[in-house]
């Protein structure tokens, strides 16, 4: 415990950071006491009033309240975010240090598939994906994940050939320890800071890629309240009400920095510590 | 006069309680060769970095003083070190390789390195430069000077790096642990071929080493440090044939020896 | 040497690929014998062969041809956990104490890790069982909950020797086990390897570039140069007794703190070949002061000069019988 709270106070930056992504995660959770009023309940009559009383944010087109959305809008982005994010980095680096472990053909098909992968445009990709199996957010998850595992895979991969030869490895093999063994007790601790710095700065970027499919319509479908969807929705209003973008907006803006500084942040903690 | 003098100087690294070197003191005269040897963490390297005002961040002379023809080293001002080190006293390094730039050729950073130290041009610079490693046997100087320090043997590489300390035919040679990381048949060479310099240029040397038998092969006077002190300092065979601190008997019955102890 | 054969090497020959299409060559049909409870010295330059020589014997690498034949089995031709029961036979130290273990392992995880492997142990025996290794090796029992970064390179190494006793093998390895320390140390490490081999009855192979070292410890010591066993003679022979020009060419080169300092050290010129374009015939016929012409055409093979005594070198052809 003593340990934990020194790495916190010799990291200011990282704390910080820490502090406003859990404030964030903590208003997806508590998404209903923070929201005003229900995010879907239409009040045609209140339709794109500018932010005041009784509509902090104002309202949109179908008279619902924005503030309300943008902070329901959490709970569509941060899951799809981290289950994209948690999942690409759980398939690539275990395909990445099987293929870098095994090597031969097992390093030769799963790469090769990597290679397919990243030929594909992945907006092209996700569009197809949409296309084939329908706009959802689950459908968006699906097509991002699909071409941005690769990353993963092949840095895990690098790190594992590195390591492979390493005295220590060999030696492991020498005193009869299990293949799954040295994968799990040598491998994967050696690939993990390197990836899990890679995962928190990808955090933002997969947010921004999955709001941009939905704002291009092959992601979030209405009504629900998802930043990317309320900007295409509010694209039309933006002469007259431009409150229905830039509300969305900020929030992606905000939860997109936040996500990327702490992602940062972490990697100059990690990497200290692997200095000493 | 004596070439160089140490007169009992003391080096600490940052503020550590414990010296890397605790009153050290030697004096060599021209033409003559001091081996140091001791064990990892003896203080030999701090000696000859100190004498070459090349010590680690940190660590600095705190007591003593280093002179070398008579003036004092411990107070120079860059430009003087400038004027010194390379010409006057130049240093060698365990792979000489690691100290020139991996990417570029080996002919390229000689010429630089001798126009540094002294007004010429590129054409003559590279002719002194061929002609220095064809005078340390190696074959093609040429073919060499077109090469990029990987494609050289460990060899090969430590004899460029004599050559470029030798160019300006230095007065005093530092060399630490010269022949470590060579094949035994290489080190023998390169040991020769310190001998041979010493006897053409008159060349002092200070061989920082930590292999007892080539130390005093070389050596005139032989010096053993441990902890960073002086436990033996004598002639070489005063050293080798009475050694007078336990530290060094030790030290002589551990070397692998073909007439020595058998372990089975 | 009468004793009873534990290791044979048969042919082993070991390529690598190499840029532009070539094979490099590490290991050219080498035929050597490990004798039980007796220590194989290796001695060669770097490029020699002998690392890659010894990582066929642990099955790290496998031989491109040839047999490694221990317990009656060839077992370069094993796998999977075939492989893994072996193991335990034969195992290995390392020569650089700071790769050798796992950066995040206390010694008490690493000593223990090959009993653990194989079940030897419960996990609630793991510190006794750490205790009494390290106490084998001479070292403080309080250091099993240390990290290896946080010792001397001779308390690394012994730590080393401690893992690879830990499963009581018949044989074991050291790769320039010694190479890195002080001499002191090295003494006093190799003064354990002794004392173990007496008291267990441990075959040691012995690589390491010190041909003084190895001579002194070794009962049979073969020398290799450019991938090629050169010479193959006993320990206490190779002072008196060195016939191959490359064996005597070391030995001239060794600096003794017992050498006449005056006469000047011998040595021979050049340097080797790469061991990318190792010439045909005889590998040393370059550096040689006795090559003849039929040097430059004949690789030269190991014959038997004398009992336990084997050299590859033109220079003998018709005093001794061809060997395999």
């Amino acid at each position: 415990m003593e340990k934990k709270r020194n790495i916190f106070l010799k990291n200011k930056k990282f704390t910080v950071y820490l502090i406003l992504a859990l404030g964030i995660i903590l208003v997806a959770v508590f998404a209903p006491l923070i929201a005003t009023q229900d995010p879907g309940a239409a009040v045609l009559t209140d339709a794109l009033k500018a932010p005041g009383d009784g509509y902090i944010f104002g309202t949109d087109k179908l008279g619902r309240d924005l503030f309300s959305r943008v902070i329901y809008g959490t709970r569509a982005s941060l899951p799809a975010t981290f289950a994209l994010v948690g999942s690409i980095f759980l398939v690539g680096s275990v395909l990445g240090i099987v293929a870098g472990y095994f090597g031969g053909w097992v390093d030769a098909v799963i790469m090769r598939i990597a290679d397919m992968m990243v030929a594909f445009p992945g907006m092209v990709l996700a569009i197809a994906v949409a296309g084939i199996l329908g706009p959802s957010i689950i459908n968006a998850v699906i097509a991002v994940g699909l071409v941005s595992w690769t990353k993963y895979a092949r840095m895990a991969r690098s790190l594992v050939l590195k390591i492979k030869h390493e005295d220590y490895v060999e030696a492991a093999r020498v005193t009869g320890s299990k293949t799954g063994r040295i994968l799990c007790r040598y491998m994967l601790p050696s690939v993990l800071p390197t990836l899990i710095i890679t995962a928190s700065t990808d955090i933002g970027g997969m947010m921004l890629e999955l709001a941009g499919l939905s704002f291009l319509g092959f992601g979030a479908r209405p009504p629900i309240p998802e930043w990317g969807l309320m900007l295409s929705e509010g694209r039309s209003y933006m002469q007259n009400a431009p409150w229905v973008m830039i509300f969305p907006g900020l929030a992606i803006l905000i939860v997109v920095t936040v996500f990327n500084l702490l992602g940062d942040s972490l990697r100059d903690v990690l990497d200290s510590r692997e200095d000493s | 006069m004596s070439l160089l003098e140490i007169k009992d100087i003391t080096v600490n690294y940052g503020k550590s309680a414990k010296p890397s070197v605790e009153h050290f003191s030697l004096s060599m005269k021209e033409g003559e060769i001091v081996s140091i040897v001791g064990e990892s963490g003896s203080g030999k390297t701090t000696v000859i970095r100190s004498v070459l005002g090349l010590l680690p961040r940190g660590g600095r002379v705190e007591q003593g003083d280093i002179l070398f023809q008579g003036k004092s080293l411990l107070n120079l001002k860059k430009e003087e070190w400038k004027s010194l080190r390379g010409s006057d006293i130049s240093m060698i390094f365990q792979d000489s390789g690691a100290m020139i730039n991996p990417i570029r050729r080996v002919g390229d950073q000689f010429v630089e390195y001798i126009r540094t130290h002294q007004k010429m041009g590129k054409k003559e610079a590279r002719q002194r430069g061929a002609e220095m490693l064809t005078r340390m046997h190696l074959p093609n100087a040429d073919n060499i000077m077109k090469s990029y320090p990987f494609q050289l043997s460990g060899g090969m590489r430590q004899r460029v790096g004599i050559a470029m300390a030798m160019t300006f035919q230095p007065k005093l040679l530092l060399a630490d642990e010269p022949t470590s990381a060579l094949d035994v048949t290489i080190q023998a060479q390169i040991v020769r071929q310190f001998m041979e310099l010493r006897k053409l240029y008159h060349t002092s040397m200070i061989v920082v080493t930590h292999n007892i038998g080539v130390a005093a092969y070389m050596a005139d006077q032989l010096i053993v440090m441990q902890q960073g002190k002086i436990v033996d300092a004598g002639t070489r065979e005063d050293v080798m044939n009475h050694p007078k601190s336990d530290y060094t008997r030790n030290l002589l019955a551990c070397v692998p020896d073909m007439e020595g102890k058998r372990y089975v | 040497m009468s004793d009873k054969i534990l290791l044979t090497a048969e042919h082993i020959t070991k390529e690598f690929p190499a840029s532009q299409g070539r094979t490099l060559t590490a290991c050219n049909d080498i035929n050597l014998n490990l004798y039980q409870g007796k220590t194989l010295g290796i001695v060669g330059e770097s490029g020699s062969g002998k690392s890659t020589f010894v990582k066929m014997i642990v099955n790290i690498l496998k031989p491109t041809q040839g047999r490694i034949l221990y317990e009656g089995q060839d077992i370069t031709k094993l796998k999977g956990e075939k492989l893994r029961q072996l193991r335990p036979k034969i195992q290995m130290v390392f020569q650089d104490t700071g790769t050798a273990f796992h950066p995040k392992m206390k010694v008490v995880d690493i000593v223990t890790e090959p009993l653990l492997n194989f079940g030897r142990i419960r996990r609630s025996e793991k510190a006794e069982k750490a205790r009494e290794l390290l106490r084998m090796v001479e070292l403080p029992e309080s250091y099993a909950d240390r990290y290896p970064h946080s010792m001397s390179g001779g308390q690394r190494q012994r730590v080393g020797i401690a893992r690879a006793l830990a499963l009581e093998p018949e044989i074991i390895v050291c790769d320039e086990a010694t190479s890195a320390l002080d001499v002191s140390v090295q003494d006093r490490i190799i003064e354990l390897l002794v004392r173990l081999q007496r008291e267990k009855g441990i075959s040691f192979i012995f690589i390491c570039h010190d041909v003084a070292l190895v001579q002194s410890l070794a009962h049979q010591v073969a020398v290799m140069y450019l991938g090629n066993v050169v010479e193959v003679l006993p320990g206490n022979e190779v002072r008196t007794n060195a016939q191959h020009p490359y064996t005597k060419a070391l030995l001239g080169a060794i600096f003794s703190t017992r050498m006449d300092f005056t006469k000047e050290i011998k040595s021979i010129e050049s340097e080797a070949p790469s061991p990318l374009d190792v010439p045909e015939g005889c590998p040393f016929q370059n550096r040689c002061g006795q090559c003849m012409e039929i040097c430059r055409q004949q690789r030269p093979q190991l014959m038997k000069i004398a009992e336990g005594h084997q050299v590859a070198c033109h220079l003998f052809h018709g005093s001794g019988e061809i060997c395999l």
